[in-house]
């Protein structure tokens, strides 16, 4: 655009609410993770925000949220590799997306959340494994719990790769269900002019 | 995350007078990559804990010694508790047979093999925890702001980051507010864990109506400040690179000249001499 022309700018209000849930959802899955130390719930509590703004504001908001929340952890706690981890919360927006397009994300039809429930407890885990060998070494983690569990496969199968799935399995199955099951009630209790998606269909 | 961890971010950037302070934000976030990506070329746990020491050097310089160590305490120290133990006993590449001990009468034998990779792995996190901090907790927020300008990010994705910056904080604050509420109204926490998920339920709940409350006013603020005009975004600080960013990428140059003489000579484990597996990364 030239110097001194003038140009009509179209409010664009779904799309600014839109740009500024992302860092709210960021911070929302940050204040989760401390949230889940004061309260002791067991689950990480770092993933439920992407869920949530992925059903309010549709799967680019929660996907981009979510990934910029591993960027900040990256760049400050977390170290360079757990940008990766970011990527995770994209399969995690696309599972809830597709979940919603679906129609398994009401909480009147309990039976239709037994499917989003088992790809976000068993197949997601397969994703998470794979980033968890190749980017951090694919040892036990530091909760006493799952390093149990992983030292047991590992003793009684020797398989590396299974060791380090089911070590996922115990700590994703509480915390994704259990994300997915809070989004939806928040959603459910959250005034109708908030929610972006369902405004635009 | 810990709480030591959490405190961490809250508390943000230290402002003082330091050779590191004083260094432009990209020669530090430089470092952070370049000693990132050797932590995991070589895979060598003496040489990725030099790394380390060298990073709390420069810790100690830039005067957050404390930070750093704690971040340590927090995440490598853990992880090398329980990955070095199971790890020694039963990684399934162990070969290398270091001692037995007796526990209840089983002789249990510790494996090299396993005992470096639950060494090594940690360390390498170690490296790139630091560093990140190193960079984090010694950069002015309006500096990394002109940094991420500097790389020609996209303007929404800048205002996305430095939000998220701020807004984490406040919302800590926030949390906190609705917790001591909550407690005063009765909330348990010595509970199952049921009750404990319905507890973060009842935390997340209000904090979720309340963000989305101020995201209607921040999309006001911006939108009155011309955010979605359609011209070009200038940022109000500018870096600039001083003798002292020199000195360090004269340093850089020259260590990674060693380390590339280090890995065509000795290969990827110079001192310690252990073999790459299908997955050592």
């Amino acid at each position: 655009m030239e110097k001194g022309e003038e140009k009509e700018v179209i409010p664009t209000g779904a799309k600014i609410l839109a740009i500024v849930m992302i860092p709210t959802i960021a911070a929302l899955n940050y204040v989760g993770g401390v949230i889940v130390e004061l309260t002791k719930a067991p689950i990480w509590g770092d993933t439920w925000a992407t869920i949530l703004g992925t059903l309010i504001s549709g799967f680019w908001v929660g996907a981009i949220g979510g990934f910029l929340y591993n960027i900040i952890m990256a760049l400050t706690l977390w170290g360079l590799p757990a940008w990766v981890w970011g990527t995770a919360n994209v399969v995690i927006a696309l599972i809830t997306w597709f979940s919603m397009k679906l129609g398994w994300t009401d909480l009147k039809k309990p039976i239709k959340l037994i499917i989003p429930c088992i790809i976000f407890g068993f197949i997601y885990p397969i994703y998470t494994t794979a980033v968890s060998i190749f980017i951090f070494g694919g040892g036990p983690l530091w909760k006493p719990l799952p390093a149990a569990v992983y030292a047991a496969v590992l003793a009684s199968t020797e398989n590396f790769w299974l060791a380090n799935y089911v070590q996922n399995l115990v700590t994703e199955i509480p915390d994704k269900i259990i994300s997915f099951i809070i989004s939806l009630i928040i959603v459910s209790r959250i005034p109708k002019k908030y929610i972006l998606v369902r405004q635009r269909s | 995350m810990s709480s030591i961890g959490t405190s961490l971010l809250r508390r943000s950037v230290i402002i003082k007078e330091t050779l590191i302070h004083k260094a432009d934000p990209r020669t530090k976030f430089f470092f952070f990559l370049w000693i990132s990506i050797w932590a995991y070329i070589f895979y060598d746990y003496v040489l990725t804990a030099i790394f380390l020491i060298g990073i709390i050097i420069l810790a100690i310089i830039g005067k957050i010694l404390k930070r750093i160590l704690l971040s340590v305490a927090v995440t490598v120290l853990p992880w090398m508790a329980f990955g070095v133990p199971i790890l020694s006993v039963l990684f399934p590449w162990n070969s290398t047979l270091m001692y037995k001990i007796e526990i209840f009468g089983w002789q249990i034998p510790f494996y090299y093999e396993g005992f470096a990779w639950g060494l090594t792995w940690p360390l390498r996190i170690g490296v790139c925890i630091t560093s990140a901090l190193l960079f984090y907790l010694t950069t002015n927020p309006a500096n990394l702001i002109a940094l991420l300008f500097k790389l020609k990010l996209p303007f929404r994705f800048i205002y996305a980051f430095a939000a998220a910056v701020q807004l984490i904080p406040l919302l800590v604050d926030e949390a906190g507010t609705i917790y001591q509420a909550q407690l005063s109204r009765g909330l348990r926490t010595d509970v199952g864990i049921i009750k404990r998920i319905w507890n973060f339920l009842i935390l997340i709940i209000p904090l979720t109506l309340s963000s989305l409350t101020k995201v209607q006013i921040r999309a006001i603020a911006l939108e009155s400040r011309g955010f979605s005009a359609p011209v070009i975004k200038t940022c109000p600080y500018d870096i600039r690179f001083k003798s002292i960013d020199y000195a360090f990428f004269i340093g850089i140059i020259m260590a990674t000249l060693i380390m590339i003489y280090i890995y065509i000579v000795y290969g990827f484990s110079p001192i310690v001499h252990l073999k790459q597996y299908l997955i050592s990364g």
